[in-house]
């Protein structure tokens, strides 16, 4: 199931990149060595729209930084004597949402030495789903009619909505989900090219006081 | 169209640098401190905020469907993923047939 979740997220990326004229090639090797979903989608709106380089990576940057506290719970997890350090820098490179979830859950039921493998292989597994995904999307989107075609663009938009609302589990996620929501649409109206970026700085830091205010007052 | 690939370039550099810097520092300092709490509220407004602007304001083939047909999609994407147990898939697929159901009904070019 989560093979088909994310088949389809790609599919939808492939898509909106395909509609937008980006280059299949970009599209790719973008899935495939930048393995972030939101930070491409970043990449590919921004540029759409003109924003400045520095515009685009710093968006980037800050849009990935999940990926820090996500490897170092996950390391403590997959440390075994038997692999070389190296294995660990290679291997940090498949981490992603969905590999990290199922990988904190199914990796403690294995002995230690087979869960680096184990993540391995099931990062490359959807790295190389992902990738044809991204392909197929591209490709069907400039061979079908545009009325259908619009369903495919919207699969990338729907799916991060559903898995943002649905998956708001912590207070501190849905708060910054929604000052980032409203944000977002409101600096874009100001300042298109810098809006993404913008956009997060002031809404996930008004989340993160917001937050800070609601425990000190108890609530 | 020539900058792409630069661009992915650093891209791919930025992304990758908080998963080799995950790797190194690993054991050695804490996840639950506020600076960590204030970089996930910013990464996750990001991504929230830029999904809005694409459903609210999007660019190029979304633009040509209607608001409030967007916003129904969203909301029957949400709603079948609460009807079918969290099931994101399901959920995704009816998003997107829905926004191309209502889009084809708008318009019956036939």
């Amino acid at each position: 199931m989560p093979a088909g979740v994310l088949a389809a997220s790609y599919i939808g990326f492939g898509a909106m990149a395909g509609a937008g004229g980006i280059p299949i090639g970009v599209v790719i090797a973008s899935t495939i060595a930048m393995w972030a979903l939101p930070g491409q989608l970043v990449m590919v709106d921004m540029w759409q729209i003109g924003a400045p380089v520095i515009a685009i990576v710093l968006a980037v940057t800050l849009s990935n930084a999940r990926f820090l506290p996500m490897t170092l719970t996950l390391m403590p997890v997959l440390r075994d004597r038997s692999h070389p350090p190296w294995y660990y820098y290679l291997a940090a490179h498949g981490l992603s949402m969905t590999v990290w979830t199922i990988s904190m859950r199914r990796c403690l039921e294995m002995p230690a030495a087979e869960r680096l493998p184990y993540f391995t292989g099931l990062a490359a597994a959807c790295i190389a789903v992902s990738a044809g995904a991204s392909a197929v999307g591209y490709l069907l989107a400039g061979s079908i009619p545009p009325l259908i075609q619009i369903g495919l663009v919207f699969l990338t938009p729907v799916y991060f909505f559903v898995l943002l609302v649905g998956e708001a589990r912590s207070r501190l996620a849905a708060i910054a989900l929604a000052c980032g929501g409203l944000a977002g649409p409101l600096f874009y109206v100001l300042t298109p090219q810098w809006s993404v970026l913008v956009a997060g700085f002031i809404g996930g830091t008004a989340a993160f006081l917001l937050h800070k205010a609601l425990e000190r007052t108890g609530v | 169209m020539s900058e792409l690939w630069p661009l992915l370039l650093l891209c791919v550099a930025v992304t990758y640098a908080w998963r080799g810097a995950g790797v190194l520092l690993s054991g050695r300092i804490a996840t639950d401190s506020d600076a960590f709490r204030w970089i996930t509220c910013v990464a996750y407004a990001m991504v929230a905020g830029l999904v809005m602007r694409i459903i609210v304001m999007p660019t190029g083939l979304l633009e040509t469907s209607l608001l409030a047909h967007r916003l129904a999609a969203c909301g029957i994407g949400l709603a079948v993923y609460y009807l079918s147990r969290r099931n994101l898939f399901v959920a995704v697929v009816a998003g997107a047939l829905a926004i191309a159901a209502l889009n084809y009904l708008r318009a019956p070019v036939g």
